[in-house]
């Protein structure tokens, strides 16, 4: 159905109709038609900016031209009328429209178009590409839930996966603007993980999804001798066993290292020149014993001179290879390896064998 | 298409899912010869294989070795009904026409709950459960690096023994040391960066 209203206003109550305006529209995108005019009035034409072309695409004004002249430029508007106040000598005026598709985003509400709509909505002129900035995580309470994109799908027929590194928007790639499109943004809910220590330098703070379980870990700084060692883990259920640290993010979570003084270095700076002494002691007690093996042992070489392989790299590389062999069959049958994999990786070890000999 | 990262994979191994007894059930050897506990195995091996989720004909092939649409139906319905519910299984809409599934995790823990005047907790029962490790989604390249690691170490031991029985010159064995030992680093600070606390649990508890 054609929308287009447009509405032709008099200011001169007891005008002639002396003449006639002839109003039209480029490619037929709406129906011509004829208005009375009168010479001694002032005259204005009024039109909506767009009106529906189908179930999913619109036209735009976007010029116009009076009497075969110059075309003039109308600066776009996605709604509203445009009013155009028409010399009274014209005789014939000429609108230019272009066919609009919307682009709906659905699935987050921080994004932007690149570049953005001429009528600053989310309708595209025909033929023109697209693309949409999203921004990749939302926070919805601060510094402790987040949502992050994780995947996106365009029409809903195509579907991407979204890389999860430190940039903070996503650009998708141009989409070409010839129907109506649909782009879907896939959300996963992320919580706050954050590792803090008195002392120390911490690993695992972050962002993760709810079920994931997260190694975390301490490097604690020293006063001294005076070492501060990990005594334990504090702020949420972690799988501690003395080395290392597990814990699972079931909601936005803050765990603590606590730190013990630990004066062992202290001790063992004590003892180790002590140990060291009484080493150098023995060891001028032992010197002699040595002196006569090794004598013993140049009276041998002098006898005969050691004989070497000159395939021993060759050897010791076969040697690898049967190792390495042996260790695959050894995780085969111990089940560790499934009978498809392990076909897989015989092959490929084959093949780079074949092709380094 | 990569439908899943290789870290969300292995995140399912590294977790350890608490279950419901109701739930843990399906796990047991009761359970042997129900189509649940079979779904529960063929995902893992389809998974293992494909490095990611899996089709629902794909896994109605592998349980009843059909998979016409009556018999993904009821894979469908068996699904749903109980491992969706329990939390085992988790379901992935790539597109309209393309539902895939995958185990939320590989080593599972039986708890009990318990409601006492101090609020609700849990006790865990028994042992950790394991999915066969030869089902678990781990890259070849996982076991290739496992394999050259034994083999570099084997065969620096048998580097230093051959030196102390004078079998090689000094100058070779240095050489050979240093070449052999790089290559062990390597290996090493790979399996360090990109499979962290993988061997440990692979291999240490095997």
């Amino acid at each position: 159905m054609f929308g287009l209203s447009t509405l032709i206003c008099n200011d001169s109550s007891a005008f002639a109709q002396s003449g006639k305006l002839s109003v039209s529209f480029e490619d037929g995108v709406a129906p011509s038609y004829d208005v009375a005019l009168s010479s001694d009035g002032k005259f204005s034409l009024t039109l909506d900016y767009s009106w529906v072309k189908d179930e999913t695409s619109r036209y735009n004004l976007v010029s116009y031209s009076i009497d075969s002249g110059e075309s003039v430029k109308i600066s776009r508007s996605a709604r509203g009328s445009f009013t155009l106040d028409v010399p009274s000598d014209s005789s014939q005026i000429v609108f230019s429209a272009v066919t609009q598709h919307a682009l709906t985003v659905t699935g987050t509400n921080d994004f932007s178009f690149l570049p953005s709509s001429p009528t600053q909505d989310n309708w595209f002129d025909s033929g023109t590409e697209v693309s949409i900035n999203v921004g990749k995580a939302t926070e919805i309470e601060k510094n402790k839930v987040r949502q992050e994109i994780t995947g996106w799908s365009l029409d809903k027929s195509e579907f991407w996966n979204i890389e999860d590194d430190e940039s903070t928007f996503f650009i998708t790639p141009p989409v070409t603007m010839n129907q109506y499109h649909l782009a879907d943004f896939f959300m996963t809910t992320k919580y706050k993980l954050n590792v803090v220590a008195e002392n120390g330098v911490t690993s695992g703070s972050g962002w993760y999804k709810q079920g994931e379980t997260v190694p975390i870990g301490v490097v604690s700084s020293n006063d001294g001798l005076i070492f501060n060692t990990l005594s334990q883990w504090e702020g949420a259920e972690i799988e501690y066993d003395g080395n290392t640290a597990q814990v699972f993010v079931d909601g936005p979570l803050t765990v603590t290292a606590k730190l013990e003084k630990n004066y062992s270095l202290v001790i063992v700076v004590i003892i180790v020149p002590i140990l060291a002494v009484g080493i150098v002691v023995a060891k001028k007690f032992k010197r002699h014993a040595p002196v006569i093996v090794e004598k013993t042992v140049e009276k041998t070489v002098e006898n005969s001179e050691p004989i070497y392989s000159d395939k021993y790299d060759e050897d010791l590389s076969i040697y690898l290879s049967e190792q390495i062999t042996a260790k695959l069959d050894g995780m085969h049958s111990s089940k560790i390896i499934s009978d498809f994999k392990y076909l897989k990786i015989k092959e490929m070890l084959t093949f780079q064998e074949t092709k380094t000999s | 298409m990569c439908l899943l990262s290789e870290d969300d994979l292995f995140g399912r191994i590294l977790k350890v899912k608490n279950l419901k007894e109701n739930c843990f059930k399906y796990l047991e050897d009761s359970s042997k010869e129900l189509l649940t506990q079979k779904i529960i195995f063929a995902m893992s091996e389809l998974t293992s294989e494909r490095m990611g989720p899996v089709k629902l004909s794909e896994i109605a092939q592998k349980t009843t070795g059909q998979n016409d649409k009556g018999k993904q139906d009821l894979v469908r319905l068996t699904i749903e009904k109980s491992l969706l519910k329990c939390g085992l299984v988790e379901k992935l809409r790539y597109a309209p026409n393309d539902v895939r599934y995958i185990l939320t995790a590989y080593r599972f823990q039986k708890i009990k709950e318990i409601d006492s005047f101090r609020g609700e907790s849990s006790e865990p029962i028994g042992e950790i459960f394991e999915l066969p490790k030869s089902t678990w989604p781990i890259p070849d390249e996982f076991y290739i690096l496992l394999a050259k690691k034994f083999g570099y170490e084997k065969s620096l031991n048998k580097l230093h023994a051959d030196f102390d029985g004078k079998l090689i010159p000094r100058g070779k064995y240095e050489n050979l040391n240093s070449e052999y030992t790089k290559s062990l680093n390597q290996i090493c600070d790979k399996l360090d960066s990109s499979y962290a606390g993988l061997e440990t649990l692979v291999v240490t508890e095997s």
